[in-house]
């Protein structure tokens, strides 16, 4: 039973909890933590997350968290759409579905009902799954997430920290727009495990990227990551070609030094035409107003458009990367 | 619309009583009362006659996003230190014929939240095995009918606890004052699922639908064209255009042969662009 007095936007004030997820420790900690939530038991976490015709929106403003246990299937094969950084196979794990942040342009806008954010509590089961990953494949564990920003929430890394030690033979990407410094201190720098900070231009920020930390931050976060000594990756993805970045590809490396780098990503709106009709119809972002078109069922920049953006962009990058640690999509 | 749903009249009276709703009368099949805002139904006993008379309404009224569905009704409560009278709402329903649960998305905030467990028939035994100490016999039809219509913040199930789930006889007068005590917490639940449901509104499109459904008549535009003039308007309104201006201009036109018909869609789309 739970009396929620005042729901304050953003503030997690319901948590669904599996039957079968009440024994595991994340479950236990996060509950602990939001003592004052109201707690909805629950005997599979589809009977809440997939019901028809929710409100991502309202879901959005008044996020809602949901313990879980994964069954089945704990890491996938990477959608071609995503960079493999020269790995010879790329695949992601969710541990988490969904996310804090509302960037208007992410897939997730249009590919599950509802924006109510699934944490699956059985890291060990995907843990075991690491050390079966062929030699030198990557596992990208911040897919339809943001694991970093969730730190705060369910501390993922705390758990995984040591299987993504054991398990040197595959890399390990967490892609983050958090400016979180506090918690890379715990923890000391892996060579299997990259930081992918993304990186965009302040005015993409404030239009299209609700709740995340503003251009510096995350600039002040990666250079922290630096110093620590973590591998760091910048993912400049997604690249609007109808926006300037001219000035801020300047500022970045102004700020950062591109030969402590690891590698850039680099790569345009694109999202798979059945997501971005579903995100077209609920969302009124002008990124759905933008002038891209359809090619082999993805939604995206016109070629002329993408092929003139990627040099004028290109010719400031490498002037501060290597060409070969650049990587295009 | 503020649609209520009560399976008993004396649920009902002091409602109909305090919004001052007037009964209407072509309505037949079911007790149906109403004034401009809210219109509330009286559907009888159990989760199916309770589905039927939402769905009914639904079907006789309309239903659309903006809309609201209260359920106002007695539970029973198996925990005797919860008085008579507290209100609850349902974060939780589950139908024990089924063992389905039904969860509407609650963001109403200032009362207790609970699970309620719906049976088909009344429950007289505390040690009954239900989820929780909460037992109806609507919330599962509620949520049935809620599921096919509504968004699942678009429903509110506001429980009075009305009994122990013992065979005590009560009073009328006495069950009447317990739905009346609570007459100015239902206005505030109200109130607050219409927020809710404010918030949840995206892009109007209502205006520019109707402007382009004349627009087709007139012009006898076919499927295929709708299908691209839809979400250009949609696009045009997002970046800023004043789209009902635009499609004004284009009110007068009438279709007189293919070739005109195209050259207005085209310059159309022009002017959308
Ligand atoms: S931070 Fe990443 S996962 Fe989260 S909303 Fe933005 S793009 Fe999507």
């Amino acid at each position: 039973m739970s009396c929620l007095k005042n729901l304050s936007s953003r503030a997690v004030h319901r948590i669904y909890v599996e039957e079968d997820a009440f024994g595991y420790d994340i479950t236990r900690k996060v509950l602990k933590k939001y003592s004052d939530c109201d707690i909805v038991k629950i005997n599979n976490y589809k009977d809440v997350f997939n019901r028809t015709r929710q409100s991502f929106s309202l879901q959005k403003k008044f996020p809602q968290l949901i313990l879980a246990v994964k069954k089945d299937t704990f890491i996938y094969e990477g959608s071609p759409m995503c960079q493999n950084f020269g790995h010879q196979s790329y695949y992601y794990a969710t541990f988490m579905v969904n996310c804090i942040f509302d960037c208007q342009y992410c897939f997730l806008q249009g590919m599950y009902n509802s924006s109510n954010i699934v944490c699956f509590v059985n890291v060990e089961d995907f843990a075991k799954e690491f050390s079966r990953m062929e030699c030198g494949s990557m596992i990208a564990l911040s897919y339809e997430t943001d694991l970093i920003a969730h730190h705060n929430i369910v501390p993922y890394l705390e758990y995984i920290y040591e299987y993504i030690k054991a398990t040197e033979n595959v890399a390990f990407e967490i892609r983050t727009k958090s400016a979180n410094t506090l918690i890379l201190s715990k923890y000391m720098p892996l060579d299997n495990l990259i930081l992918a900070y993304t990186l965009t231009p302040q005015k993409i920020i404030d239009s299209y990227e609700r709740f995340t930390p503003n251009l510096d931050a995350r600039i002040k976060a990666v250079n922290h990551a630096l110093d620590l000594g973590f591998k760091v990756r910048i993912c400049f993805d997604p690249i609007f070609a109808d926006e300037d970045y001219e000035e801020f590809f300047q500022h970045v490396f102004e700020k950062i030094d591109g030969k402590r780098i690891n590698d850039i990503g680099y790569g345009f709106f694109r999202m798979p035409k059945e997501q971005y009709l579903k995100a077209f119809k609920i969302s009124d972002s002008i990124v759905y107003a933008k002038d891209c078109v359809e090619e082999d069922g993805v939604v995206t920049f016109p070629e002329k458009m993408i092929t003139e953006a990627t040099k004028i962009h290109m010719d400031i990058i490498e002037y501060f990367v290597d060409k070969e640690k650049i990587y295009i999509l | 619309m503020i649609y209520i749903h009560t399976a008993l009249s004396v649920e009902a009276s002091p409602i109909i009583e305090g919004f001052k709703l007037k009964k209407d009368m072509d309505t037949k099949e079911f007790q149906v009362f109403g004034n401009e805002d809210v219109i509330l139904i009286v559907s009888g006993v159990g989760k199916v006659k309770c589905a039927m008379g939402i769905a009914y309404l639904f079907g006789k009224y309309g239903v659309c996003e903006k809309d609201i569905l209260l359920n106002v009704g007695y539970c029973g409560s198996s925990n005797l230190d919860v008085p008579l009278g507290t209100l609850k709402l349902a974060n939780k329903v589950v139908d024990m014929d089924t063992g389905r649960e039904y969860f509407p998305d609650l963001f109403v905030t200032g009362y207790e939240q609970e699970c309620i467990s719906c049976f088909s028939n009344v429950i007289t035994n505390r040690k009954e095995n239900t989820e929780g100490v909460f037992v109806d016999m609507e919330s599962a039809g509620v949520m049935e009918a809620s599921y096919k219509f509504l968004y699942p913040h678009q429903t509110v199930i506001v429980k009075i606890v009305s009994d122990y789930m013992d065979d005590e006889r009560k009073d009328v007068l006495f069950l009447k004052s317990l739905i009346d005590k609570n007459l100015s917490n239902i206005e505030d639940i109200i109130k607050q699922s219409r927020d809710i449901v404010c918030m949840a509104q995206g892009l109007n499109m209502a205006e520019e639908d109707a402007i382009l459904d004349r627009i087709r008549a007139n012009m006898r535009f076919t499927k295929g064209m709708m299908d691209l003039l839809r979400p250009r308007v949609r696009k045009a309104k997002i970046k800023g255009y004043d789209t009902v201006s635009i499609l004004c201009g284009f009110l007068d036109s009438k279709s007189s042969s293919k070739v005109e018909r195209k050259r207005v869609f085209d310059e159309l789309l022009k002017k959308l662009k």
